[in-house]
Formats: structure tokens, sequence, C-alpha cells
């Protein structure tokens, strides 16, 4: 099949238009994923995380930290005083 | 805890292309799902590190990518679980040969390697900086500039085998492009 990249030098530096041609390519293939929108199976996810106690996440999975991901301990002791009562989530004493 | 209405709308307004980001690095749909999933989950465990008015977008593309990167260690995978998934989710789109096209796009970029594909995507799809990605990646924005450079020469280099190899004629420059292929 004819795809337009035959143009191309083997070696070095790519020319612009292989260039273009492939990043209209990615942001393509990429674009149609986006134009999906957000399936309701998250939509329903980020919806319960506002739910108090027994509709929230914390009972599902552990509050482990993703790695590179700081936790700022003045901030957490600051939300505490703030939440909701029985969420039980990581961080309270 | 309550979160933010403000947050969890910066959340679900990233989902779509954190869902392209999770699909292109793993090739399949519902993996990459559970892997949004997972990573909307540490997210939301972990909001208190967001600090309200950054990049959520970077932050979320970090923590996804960081999990896709831990569980791949553990797998010891070398290429994109690829199982057509992703073609069936393609179902919708209306110009077939476009389809074809993509489908033979993305057959090339999962077989590059993988911090090549990640840096591709981030930079020239989710349109991120060089800095962002380089950021998201845990590494230089040299390193960045370097695995994107080589990822486009590699991809046109595949891109451009198969269409020879469909077209045939030119044994030539078959043998070009056949050189120095792993």
């Amino acid at each position: 099949m004819q795809t337009g990249f035959e143009g191309q030098k083997p070696r070095g530096r790519l020319s612009r238009e292989v260039q273009h041609k492939l990043g209209e390519s990615l942001k393509g293939m990429f674009d149609e994923i986006v134009k999906q929108g957000v399936p309701d199976r998250f939509a329903r996810l980020l919806q319960r995380i506002d739910e108090p106690a027994g509709g929230g996440l914390e009972g599902e999975r552990g509050a482990v930290p993703p790695e590179g991901v700081r936790t700022e301990p003045a901030v957490e002791a600051e939300r505490a005083d703030r939440r909701i009562v029985g969420s039980g989530d990581k961080g309270s004493s | 805890m309550a979160i933010q209405p403000s947050v969890r709308e910066a959340m679900l307004r990233v989902v779509p292309s954190l869902r392209a980001f999770a699909i292109s690095l793993c090739g399949n749909v519902d993996r990459a799902d559970d892997l949004v999933q997972e990573t909307l989950l540490r997210a939301w465990a972990n909001i208190d590190s967001f600090e309200p008015g950054t990049n959520m977008s970077a932050w979320l593309f970090t923590i996804l990518r960081n999990l896709f990167r831990s569980e791949y260690r553990k797998r010891r995978r070398e290429v994109a679980d690829t199982d057509g998934s992703y073609a069936e989710s393609m179902k919708t789109q209306p110009e077939q040969s476009s389809r074809v096209e993509f489908e033979e796009f993305r057959e090339a970029l999962a077989k590059l390697p993988g911090d090549q594909r990640e840096a591709l995507i981030l930079v020239g799809a989710s349109g991120f900086s060089y800095e962002e990605a380089a950021m998201i990646c845990g590494c230089a924005v040299g390193t960045i500039k370097s695995r994107v450079n080589r990822a486009r020469t590699r991809l046109a280099e595949l891109l451009a085998i198969e269409s020879i190899e469909d077209l045939g004629p030119d044994r030539e420059l078959r043998a070009v492009f056949s050189g120095g292929r792993s």
C-alpha cells in the first residue's frame, strides 16, 4: 500500500515532508481516541470520588504513592482538619 | 475527603488524552483502560500532593507512565501487547482508507522501543513541550529530543519498507532500507 513515506533518506535527518507526514499520522491516530471522549466507567469513577464513606474509593485500593509524587505533611494535616468524618483514607492518625 | 469539583473536572478533562496515551503505549484497549483507572485511583489517593493551578495533565501522565513502566518491568516485555482490540475500537472511524493507514501506523509504532515511543507520543501527539516530556519521563530534555528523532527515523524506515514491499519493484531501494535493520 502506498503510504507516502518512501521519499525519505535512509540515513541522517528526515525531510521536512516526511516529518510532517509522520506527525499527521501520529496526531490522527491519537485524536481518534481522544474524540471518543470519557468512557462511562471513568465518569462514574470520578463521580464516586465525591461520595462520603462507603461509596468512596479508599476501601478498594490502598493509598500507595506513585513514584515521584511528593506528599506535603503540612497541607495534609490542614486538609485532615476539614475532612469529612469516616472517609478513612490515608494520612489520618 | 471531599474533592474540589474543579479538581475533579480537571481530571475528567484529561481522561481522553490520558487514555489515548495509554492505548498508544500498550496497544491494548482493555489493558490501557485498566491503566487509566489505576492512574485515576492513584491520583485521587495522592491528591494532596497536587498543587492547584499546576499542570494536571502532566501530573496524570507522569503517574500513568510510571505505572506502565513498573508493570512493564514486571512483565519483562519488549514489545507492545497488541491484540487487535485497538482496531476494534476504531470501528466508528468513517473512512476505510485512513483506518488502514492508522492500523499500519500503529503497528509500526508498536515496533519502536518503549522509551522512543513514549517520547514521540508525548511530544508529537499529546502536545507537551520537550521540557514537559522530560519531566514526565524523568530524564534530560536532550534525551527526549534524541529519542524523538530516533523514533521518527525508525518509523519512517518501517513505513517505507512496508510500502516498498507492497509495491514490489524497487529492489535497490529495498536493499538500502533493509541494511541496518535489526
